[in-house]
């Protein structure tokens, strides 16, 4: 016999979700110790980004204190929130990131 | 651990991702992945989920939302994501605390669900499937578990046979006789310690038999009163190694089957070919090895051992652990006697009549032993005689000729197998012998004497009155040389149509030269190849060996020979036997040409085999004389019987020149005339074909080699030479 798992959860969600899965924004978030060039090298290491696009999204962070890094599946997603927090503690950095449900469909 | 589905589909999901050039290993890869096994395939189509769809669905949404990164090389391994990181932790702790060892394929998917948000588990929920699905499939326990936990099998069926089951299905070789070796088996049995019997005998003589015997007499409850009910269990060593992972695995397979043991009432171990036990499953760093393991058992009285091993095996590794070979009582099992041997095959005779469906008359199960017992003498009753007849009756069946076997099939099986043929064997060898005289009188010229010797023998040994152990003869031609020696044993062989084995002693002048012949002593290079000699006797059993030159060999390998001619036996380097019975044994040698030819000092005309004798006399060791059959002395070849000489080597010409299709022809005054200028004294025949060779191949093969249309050749001869014209 096993062990009690969270199984009522998963029956509850069985018969809820039956629409398809949304995909995450994954979001930075300011603070006052991340240096700017920290930041830049995460999106273009880990996101991708060119150049460009690094250093405006950088900027939006600075200003608006979050900036889109990209969106993703929700599995994704967490992996590379892991990867971000895992790098900047590395590099001694409290730099964060979010993640949320995009909303509507696309 | 995983199991090889979920191996595999790590593998694929591994390769997509890769292929794509994505980033990481997503649920969505990992679907995609497992999507390759049949076994998930099943399942999936069990609740009507369409694969096709689905897969395509999954690759369409791979394409879409996992960017295809042009940065990355062709080196770069995609990563799990955390996501499919923790479905297969989520399985294995599953696993683990269902104490199961392997993980697979169904438990990851079914860990899946517990993803939120996954695309993956999105559409394996649209097509129908649930936790539960899997779930089952995995309580059905398709996954080969049941190998991995032995715990619940009983120890006496894996790693023994029960040898009372074993006679009571039939499947053992009845027992025959030894009624004096299992009564000592018995009273070692019935000992307070120590009751460990331990058959010692050579390879063949039955020990295994003997051992199931024990069971057979104990079922049919002929066994003495305190074995009635012994249960008599054979250990298979092989299947109690086979599989052992880890250190302390052997040894508690061991302790288990102990144990089982040990709860029988009368329990016996018999451990066929119980030398193997010194140095079984030891580890390269335990000093513990199974019989070390059995030694405390040994010494134990409930459970009783017994155990079997020739006698070299015993000498080389189980005298030498004094501790075992104390707790172990020898019992020497001896070859059977023929009559023994002859009770145990009728014995044996029903079995091969229904296994093979021939009928076996008496006289054949007797060939069987005395043949076997006059000429296989490298091995043992009974093995050779139920080796023989087993052979025969394969034969036979296998040629559908006849259903029935008598003694001429085991005859032939004999000389088929054995390459030795037993004295008037067939009729066309008696045939051969009686026409071996004319047939040899048309070879060698002026050597009637020689010849009528050497018939003379060959009728004695055919007729089967020759001594069992000697070889066939033993002669020694002397005489002076190219008189036909060397000739007349090599017609021997070709008329009596037997193998004609020549060694030239004079590669053999050194001391150590013995060693070519019989192998060298052990330490020294090429000790595990054997003896030239022995190798080709007993490849060719029945022969004519001939040793030419004898005088020039070594003394001492002349000493070689001796026993060769008492005994016929010569024991190589390696210990094996081979038999020179069937042997004819020729030496040649120039003793006492230089001597006559010198010619005599002195009134008295003496013939050149007086001045052979002495010299042969002066070199020869008398030991050596005395073991001869005969000395033939060859006289020096005729005048009148040179030209026939000569007839014949030009007739060997013809004979090659008829196969390029050339006729060759000459006239009487040819022979003549090459009889005059070839002639040297003394010299015996050999003067006149290095004579032909010079005035008539060198012309011939210059015609040939010109004129290659050439169809008739004549040898005329005129005041200069000899001429080859057209013809």
């Amino acid at each position: 016999m096993a062990q009690d798992q969270s199984q009522s959860d998963l029956n509850i969600d069985d018969q809820l979700k039956t629409k398809e899965p949304s995909l995450y924004k994954v979001l930075l978030l300011n603070d006052d110790f991340t240096t700017q060039d920290f930041v830049i090298k995460v999106l273009t290491q880990y996101f991708y980004k060119s150049e460009d696009e690094a250093f405006k999204i950088m900027v939006k962070v600075h200003n608006e204190g979050k900036g889109l890094a990209g969106i993703f599946t929700k599995d994704m997603a967490e992996t590379k929130m892991y990867l971000v927090h895992q790098a900047a503690k590395e590099n001694q950095f409290p730099l964060k990131c979010i993640m949320e449900p995009l909303e509507g469909e696309d | 651990m995983f199991d090889q589905s979920l191996q595999k589909a790590l593998h694929q999901a591994s390769l997509k991702a890769r292929k794509n050039k994505n980033e990481f290993i997503t649920l969505e890869h990992f679907l995609l992945g497992t999507l390759h096994s049949k076994e998930v395939k099943k399942i999936f189509n069990e609740v009507s989920a369409d694969t096709n769809e689905i897969t395509k669905n999954l690759d369409a949404f791979i394409t879409k939302n996992h960017p295809t990164i042009s940065r990355l090389d062709s080196n770069y391994n995609p990563e799990p994501t955390i996501g499919l990181h923790r479905s297969i932790d989520r399985a294995l702790k599953q696993a683990q605390s269902a104490e199961r060892n392997l993980v697979t394929v169904f438990h990851v998917l079914l860990a899946m669900f517990e993803e939120e948000e996954s695309y993956a588990v999105f559409l394996m929920e649209e097509a129908g499937l649930s936790p539960l699905v899997f779930m089952e499939h995995i309580s059905e326990g398709k996954h080969g578990e049941g190998t991995q936990n032995s715990k619940d099998k009983d120890p006496l069926k894996t790693f023994c046979t029960h040898l009372n089951t074993k006679f009571q299905k039939n499947l053992s070789n009845p027992l025959i006789g030894r009624k004096k070796e299992i009564n000592r088996i018995f009273e070692i049995l019935s000992r307070k310690t120590k009751n460990n019997p331990l058959l010692v005998g050579d390879p063949g003589v039955g020990k295994t038999a003997i051992g199931e015997g024990i069971a057979e007499l104990v079922e049919t409850k002929k066994a003495p009163e305190k074995f009635k009910n012994l249960d008599i269990y054979g250990l298979d060593l092989t299947s109690l190694l086979a599989g052992s992972k880890y250190r302390g695995d052997f040894e508690n397979r061991l302790k288990s089957l102990f144990k089982s043991l040990d709860e029988k009432e009368n329990p016996m171990l018999f451990i066929d070919e119980v030398h193997s036990i010194i140095g079984a499953g030891s580890t390269s760093g335990s000093n513990v090895d199974l019989s070390g393991l059995l030694k405390p058992a040994l010494s134990g009285d409930h459970i009783k051992f017994a155990g079997s091993t020739t006698y070299s095996e015993y000498r080389k590794h189980f005298a030498k652990d004094a501790a075992l070979s104390r707790r172990f009582q020898p019992v020497f099992i001896d070859e059977p006697t023929k009559e023994e041997c002859l009770e145990i095959l009728t014995g044996l005779r029903k079995s091969f009549e229904d296994f093979h469906k021939l009928k076996i008359n008496d006289e054949a199960l007797k060939a069987c032993v005395d043949l076997t017992g006059d000429h296989v003498l490298d091995r043992k009753f009974p093995d050779k005689a139920i080796d023989l007849l087993d052979e025969t009756c394969a034969h036979i069946s296998v040629l559908k000729k006849s259903s029935n076997i008598n003694a001429q099939d085991i005859k032939e099986t004999l000389k088929r197998l054995y390459k030795v043929s037993s004295e008037a064997v067939s009729s066309s060898a008696q045939d051969k012998v009686l026409k071996l005289k004319t047939a040899l009188k048309t070879k060698i010229f002026g050597q009637d004497q020689a010849v009528e010797k050497i018939v003379s023998r060959m009728l004695v040994a055919y007729s089967g009155l020759s001594h069992k152990e000697k070889p066939l003869g033993a002669f020694l031609f002397t005489g002076p040389t190219g008189v036909g020696k060397t000739e007349l044993s090599k017609q021997l062989a070709k008329t009596l149509d037997i193998p004609f084995t020549k060694f030239d002693m004079s590669e053999y002048m050194e001391k150590h030269s013995v060693a070519k012949l019989i192998g060298a002593p052990p330490g020294y290079v090429g000790h595990d190849d054997g003896g030239r000699l022995t190798d080709e006797v007993s490849k060719n059993p029945h022969c004519v060996l001939l040793l030419d030159e004898i005088e020039k060999a070594h003394p001492d390998v002349i000493n070689v020979l001796l026993q060769v001619m008492d005994s016929g036996v010569l024991t190589d380097s390696l210990g094996k036997k081979t038999y020179f019975k069937q042997c004819i044994l020729i030496m040649t040698s120039n003793s006492g040409a230089k001597e006559a030819q010198k010619g005599s000092i002195g009134i008295f005309e003496a013939s050149s085999s007086d001045f052979s004798e002495k010299a042969i006399k002066n070199f020869f060791s008398p030991e050596f004389l005395n073991r001869l059959t005969s000395i033939v002395h060859f006289k020096p070849l005729e005048k009148k019987l040179l030209e026939t000489v000569i007839e014949k080597f030009l007739n060997n010409l013809k004979n090659e020149l008829t196969e390029k299709q050339i006729s060759l022809s000459w006239d009487k005054a040819t022979v003549s005339w090459i009889r005059e200028k070839g002639e040297e004294e003394n010299m015996g025949a050999r003067p006149f074909e290095r004579f032909i060779d010079q005035y008539v191949r060198v012309p011939i093969a210059e015609k040939i080699l010109t004129d290659s249309s050439l169809k008739n050749l004549k040898i005329e001869q005129n005041k200069d030479g000899l001429n080859i014209v057209k013809g």
